[in-house]
């Protein structure tokens, strides 16, 4: 338990777990455009970079540099990365706090993710399309809305309200219904999966995807093939491939 | 299209560079290994915290946005105007330089924009925009 020899307190910022044998990239830097260094313990090591403890937080440029590591590391090993913001005071630290307790569960983990990448996928709506198909399958719908389409916006607010109230119902169903076909076309494809956020008007699927390197071509084409089909209804977003954010768990 | 365009422009499905703050935000928050808070010191700033693009659906403004995107729909049309002409409208009146096209016209039809001044079918405009709504369903 030293204290720091420099003058202004700094810590660790503390970006990923990775085997210990990983080559960091080469020119890339982090946070405030301090170097990435190894915190070895094991088979284990920490990808982290120096950071003024004093210094404003959260800014937006943070952000970048953490995700700009991220896909430094990408093309490597596994990577586990560990949640923006993650400071810690020292190596020590790291070590007893991070590495060491966890060093099992780590290095399962990183057995799992290596030669895999997370890809996110959103299907989002095209709304004007879906709301003229709920608008056509449903005669109440229709009826509400034929009652109040001509009037002031303030009249028959019940009627108004109840409108609304079915075209949201029928909307979260028509998602969960989209989201399940959409799923079931590329769950094949991935080794694991995990829904962002629940289907709805905003989108149908929000999801992110683990995949082998050797099948991400395979699905991107099967993405390619789906966003094709749904041209017109939905939009298909895919983002990636990115580090495994959303399958470190929260050990 | 038999090879993915890595780019959005040649195939169907979209593929941004995640450059933007708004995608590392959606991308990064929230996830990762999360270490006992003890050891812990939070970079995440009152900045990232206003950054939120998750909309609550469950109010009656909700309902009443979709109803009026459901009204404004033109689908059996007898005596209004198409929706290509709608957009059009919308943008003679200068109510934003952003409607780029049928989509984004609809959505803002769905956001409650400032998107019309027909007086005479709409004396009061009172409607809430949607991030008065998301604010109202955090709390």
């Amino acid at each position: 338990m030293t204290t720091s020899e420099q003058s202004a307190p700094h810590g660790l910022f503390v970006y990923a777990v990775v085997q210990a044998d990983h080559d960091l990239p080469d020119g890339v830097t982090g946070v405030d455009g301090s170097p990435l260094a190894l915190v070895p313990y094991g088979g284990l090591g920490a990808v982290v970079g120096t950071v003024a403890l004093d210094r404003p937080a959260g800014r937006r440029a943070d952000l970048t540099a953490y995700s700009a590591v991220m896909e430094a590391l990408l093309p490597g090993r596994a990577v586990a990365p560990i949640s923006f913001g993650t400071v810690m005071p020292d190596e020590q630290t790291v070590i007893a706090e991070l590495l060491a307790p966890r060093e099992a569960h780590l290095s399962r983990l990183l057995q799992e993710l290596d030669g895999r990448v997370q890809y996110n996928v959103r299907a989002s709506y095209v709304e004007e399309a879906v709301l003229a198909e709920i608008v056509e399958s449903d005669p109440e719908i229709r009826h509400l809305r034929e009652r109040t389409r001509d009037l002031p916006e303030d009249a028959r607010m019940g009627d108004r309200i109840r409108l609304g109230e079915l075209v949201s119902q029928a909307w979260e169903h028509r998602a969960r219904l989209d989201a399940d076909q959409l799923l079931a076309q590329v769950v094949p494809i991935v080794s694991a999966h995990a829904v962002r956020r629940e289907p709805g008007p905003q989108a149908a699927l929000d999801a992110a995807l683990l995949v082998d390197r050797a099948r991400s071509q395979e699905l991107e084409d099967q993405l390619e093939s789906l966003a094709e089909q749904a041209d017109g209804r939905m939009q298909l977003t895919l983002l990636g491939p990115l580090v495994p954010y959303d399958f470190v768990g929260s050990a | 299209m038999t090879m993915t365009a890595q780019r959005s422009g040649g195939g169907y499905l979209n593929r941004p560079s995640p450059s933007g703050l708004a995608d590392v935000v959606e991308i990064i928050l929230d996830k990762g290994i999360v270490i006992d808070a003890y050891v812990r010191v939070s970079l995440v700033g009152i900045e990232l915290i206003t950054i939120d693009a998750r909309i609550v659906i469950a109010s009656v403004d909700t309902y009443l946005r979709f109803a009026e995107a459901t009204n404004r729909l033109d689908l059996f049309d007898k005596d209004g105007k198409d929706l290509p002409d709608f957009i059009h409208d919308l943008q003679d009146k200068g109510a934003s330089g952003k409607v780029g096209g049928a989509v984004r016209g609809a959505k803002k039809a769905l956001t409650g924009g400032d998107d019309d001044d027909d007086e005479d079918e709409r004396p009061r405009r009172t409607r809430k925009t949607a991030s008065a709504s998301r604010r109202r369903d955090d709390r």
